[in-house]
């Protein structure tokens, strides 16, 4: 059973094509990570997924009982804002009919406690947030998208500008929070397609592959980005997983 | 001396105007700094003289017309800006530039002698009359209600208005309903400090109140605060020195903050 099933789904602003029928079903605690060059409408699929953008042609299907968590990149953020890491954090259990005079609760508090505990920005709680690092602030807004508990996770490149430290630091985190939630990672990172990773698909406008990422060969990547790439495949077993390839 | 003063109905009213202008500015003002809207706060003030033009051409009240005009500019701004993906920034002109040359053909239209415009660009808060005021006190409980009451919606939205959509709340209201106070604070501004002045009293608390804090909650406060000095304190030097009212609050507001900023950098 998929969580999500996306079919011939194109996106255009104005006569731009961002992206044109994509085909994707992503399963229970998949690890998918979809990469791409810069433009390849990887945050365009995020926001199709996320119902901030309606697509032009196809249909999205997600059951009503699949939450869906965003942590978006950090970059995009006016981290001047007077708002603290715990506030920040907190967002994530607003609740989405307004509320007057709305207060958050011990509950959501307490949670709110165990997850920056868990990504380890604990000691920063009452700190405004452009006063962390970047792999910090990743880490803000990765513990509120999981405030919402949600079934499955989507990150929008992670590790992008991030230090070779901290970019492990994050995927190790992603890989435990893998244990029970569905993830999916847009990254434009070749060197994410890590032994973190399940499932891959590449997208230049058009999905070009999706299946387990060992069977990536250089071909495909060449299609997906249109230049040669170096492939880094991290050594780690395989583990099978029902590929599904889209072929042009 | 200060007694003396406050037996005139003027001052009492000017400096009851003050205090609710500078609650507004303080809330309002926050609110545009931090979301970014200065320019566009720019572009309503200034759209909202057609408005005024318009008054004087049908003989309704001025600030009625500045009222529909402002409301219409900030919703139309927004409204445009969301369907063409486009950067406001030129939008924001063009609606400044049209609104004023609107204004400016409604008054050359009007037949008679044209109407003194100077209180609408600079303002005179020692005209402000008792139906202001009270109009005045009901924008005030409208614009802090909304604030107070949805404080938290508007710290998540101001921060990061997709992650707010993502969880099903419904901020294009939100965005609909804040460019709506904008509109009502700005028309409120006008009557007594001017268009020309409106962003300096919006826009110069805030940033004050930013070196000082990291709470929006408390900026709001602190911006009150300012406010209410620099209009007590510029009535009170404008009246000694017999200058126009306007001009002297954002002179000395200008002044607090480059000490602020230059105090800051020490």
């Amino acid at each position: 059973m998929s969580l999500v099933e996306l079919k011939d789904v194109s996106v255009r602003y104005n006569s731009v094509v961002a992206l044109e029928s994509i085909n994707l079903s992503v399963k229970e605690n998949e690890f998918l990570g979809i990469i791409g060059p810069n433009g390849g409408g990887k945050t365009t699929l995020l926001k199709v997924l996320l119902g901030l953008i309606t697509p032009c042609e196809g249909t999205v299907k997600i059951n009503d009982d699949i939450t869906l968590g965003y942590a978006p990149q950090f970059t995009r953020f006016d981290t001047d804002f007077p708002i603290t890491v715990e506030d920040v954090i907190l967002t994530g259990r607003l609740p989405s009919k307004f509320k007057i005079f709305h207060r958050y609760s011990k509950e959501d508090l307490s949670l709110a406690l165990d997850i920056m505990e868990r990504v380890d920005v604990l000691k920063f709680r009452h700190r405004q947030i452009g006063r962390l690092s970047g792999g910090q602030k990743q880490k803000v807004l990765i513990a509120r998208a999981l405030l919402t508990d949600p079934k499955i996770l989507l990150l929008d490149e992670p590790t992008s500008s991030l230090d070779s430290s901290a970019k492990d630091e994050i995927y190790n985190l992603l890989k435990d929070i893998n244990k029970n939630k569905t993830i999916i990672m847009v990254s434009h990172d070749i060197g994410v397609i890590s032994s973190y990773i399940n499932t891959v698909a590449c997208l230049n406008k058009k999905l070009h592959y999706h299946g387990s990422h060992t069977k990536l060969n250089k071909d495909k990547l060449k299609t997906a980005y249109g230049c040669p790439v170096e492939l880094i495949v991290h050594t780690e077993t395989p583990r099978t997983f029902v590929s599904k390839n889209e072929e042009e | 001396m200060i007694d003396g003063l406050f037996k005139y109905t003027f001052i009492q009213n000017a400096f009851i105007a003050s205090v609710l202008v500078s609650i507004i500015c303080g809330i309002i003002g926050t609110i545009i700094v931090e979301k970014k809207l200065v320019m566009m706060s720019g572009g309503i003030a200034h759209t909202s003289f057609g408005g005024i033009g318009l008054g004087y051409f049908l003989g309704i009240e001025p600030i009625i017309g500045a009222l529909i005009f402002s409301i219409g500019a900030s919703l139309g701004i927004a409204h445009i800006n969301r369907s063409t993906k486009t950067n406001s920034d030129a939008l924001v002109g063009m609606f400044w530039a049209i609104g004023m040359a609107m204004g400016i053909l409604f008054i050359g239209l009007t037949p008679g002698y044209p109407p003194d415009m100077t209180s609408y660009l600079f303002g005179d808060i020692l005209t402000v009359s008792k139906l202001s005021i009270r109009i005045m006190i009901l924008v005030t409980i409208i614009i802090t209600s909304v604030v107070v009451v949805f404080f938290n919606y508007w710290k998540a939205y101001l921060f990061d208005d997709e992650f707010s959509k993502t969880l099903g709340i419904r901020t294009l209201f939100l965005e609909n309903l804040i460019f709506i106070l904008i509109a009502l604070a700005i028309v409120m501004l006008i009557k007594v400090v001017g268009i020309i002045l409106v962003i300096a009293l919006l826009t110069i608390p805030p940033a004050i109140a930013k070196f000082l804090t990291y709470n929006l909650k408390t900026i709001m406060i602190i911006s009150i605060a300012f406010g209410m000095l620099f209009c007590i304190l510029g009535l009170y030097v404008s009246y000694q020195f017999n200058i126009p009212s306007g001009a002297t609050i954002i002179i000395i507001a200008g002044l607090t903050f480059f000490l602020f900023s230059s105090f800051r950098k020490l």
